[in-house]
């Protein structure tokens, strides 16, 4: 094999290894638009009165703030500039199916997203886990103030193309597990009262 | 010499591609945009209806051909529970989530019916080298029982929802969502039409 040969092959291989990367490499994707559960809003379905949904809040910080990262691609918020905004929006969305959604009610909830991420990197599994603090105020009055979190795990694969969408995918039913703890609080049932 | 070793390189890349990209189940979500999951205003029955949707076939994940050799995967009725609550939310007068109708809730709530949906799917795509579905169609038929367990009637609807790959390229389950929405505005007038048999 002589030089020229040598450098042509070289050039081949950092062809084929640009073509690898291109094909493997991260980009931005945004979390599934929210769906609400009904068995989320079964649980505040009977609440006497209606509430309001009031200021969601994260620090910049805060891990998984404005995006979570899937094996080099980032999962970012569809809504707003960040995932508390996406946690108000899902609490929303909850209330709403609910028939409890009065943005005027004296009833207002409100929160700090503390905790917001998802390890994909497993070849066969995948877990993700969000915490957040909620504030219920009557009239002004605190009535609660608790932090709620939730774990949830799935089976993955070491192909990026099958495990990268599959986490994506279950961001919602994070949320949705996250206001179940919170609906399901007998406290927080007693301060929507 | 340099040329053979292209062929070959050339070859396993191509395998390799093939291999990463076949004989994947993609997850895809039926979800639908729910505010669009409305139709002309129905006369609403004076009356209220459970839902039946077992844990067990929320957790049942179904697998259907997409393009390029690959398979599908999704979760028909957990993506469908919120739709069908809407859709039969329209036509009752209120709707709850029961287990069957020996549900408690059937009697302390006051329900008439119970209605059981089963939900078939299809799906196909006219292309070799992507997955997205171009073609999708949602099959939804809902038995419905009194509070005795009293066969009434079952209604059936069925959506069909096409993308082309300048439409899905952002979403690759749009035909999936187009294909729910359809199937279930329809089931929302079949119950209107059923609706001589619920009174």
């Amino acid at each position: 094999m002589n030089f020229s040969t040598s450098l042509n092959l070289r050039g081949f291989s950092l062809a084929v290894a640009a073509s690898a990367v291109a094909l493997l490499s991260g980009c931005a994707i945004q979390a599934p638009t929210y769906t609400p559960s009904l068995d989320n809003s079964a649980l505040v379905k009977n609440a006497p009165k209606s509430v309001a949904v009031g200021a969601f809040t994260v620090t910049a910080s805060t891990v998984g703030a404005t995006s979570i990262g899937l094996r080099g691609s980032s999962l970012e918020s569809p809504v707003g500039k960040d995932y508390a905004a996406y946690l108000a929006e899902a609490l929303r969305k909850e209330l709403v199916l609910a028939g409890k959604l009065d943005e005027k009610s004296k009833i207002e909830i409100s929160g700090v997203l503390l905790k917001n991420d998802i390890s994909a990197g497993g070849f066969a599994t995948a877990s993700g886990e969000i915490e957040a603090r909620f504030i219920v105020k009557n009239d002004g009055q605190q009535r609660y103030d608790k932090v709620q979190r939730a774990y949830i795990g799935w089976e993955s694969s070491f192909v990026g193309a099958i495990a990268i969408p599959k986490a994506q995918q279950q961001y919602t039913a994070m949320v949705q597990k996250l206001l179940s703890e919170l609906f399901a609080d007998a406290e927080f049932q007693k301060a929507i009262r | 010499m340099m040329n053979q070793f292209k062929t070959w390189a050339g070859r396993l890349l191509s395998v390799a591609v093939v291999l990463m990209a076949t004989g994947c189940a993609h997850p895809i979500s039926l979800s639908p945009d729910f505010s669009k999951v409305t139709t002309a205003p129905v006369q609403k029955l004076e009356r209220k209806a459970g839902l039946v949707i077992t844990e067990q076939n929320r957790a049942r994940e179904v697998n259907t051909p997409g393009g390029g050799g690959d398979k599908l995967s999704y979760f028909p009725y957990r993506d469908l529970e919120v739709g069908l609550y809407q859709a039969l939310s329209q036509v009752f007068a209120d709707v709850s989530k029961v287990s069957g109708p020996q549900d408690p809730k059937v009697k302390s709530e006051g329900l008439s019916y119970v209605v059981t949906p089963t939900i078939n799917t299809t799906s196909w795509s006219d292309s070799p080298f992507t997955w997205p579905p171009t073609l999708f169609t949602v099959e939804l038929s809902c038995a419905i029982v009194d509070a005795q367990g009293q066969a009434v009637t079952v209604v059936r609807a069925q959506g069909e929802g096409r993308a082309e790959f300048s439409e899905f390229k952002s979403d690759f389950s749009l035909s999936a969502k187009r294909a729910s929405e359809d199937a279930l505005k329809k089931l929302i007038q079949a119950l209107a039409e059923a609706s001589a048999k619920l009174r």
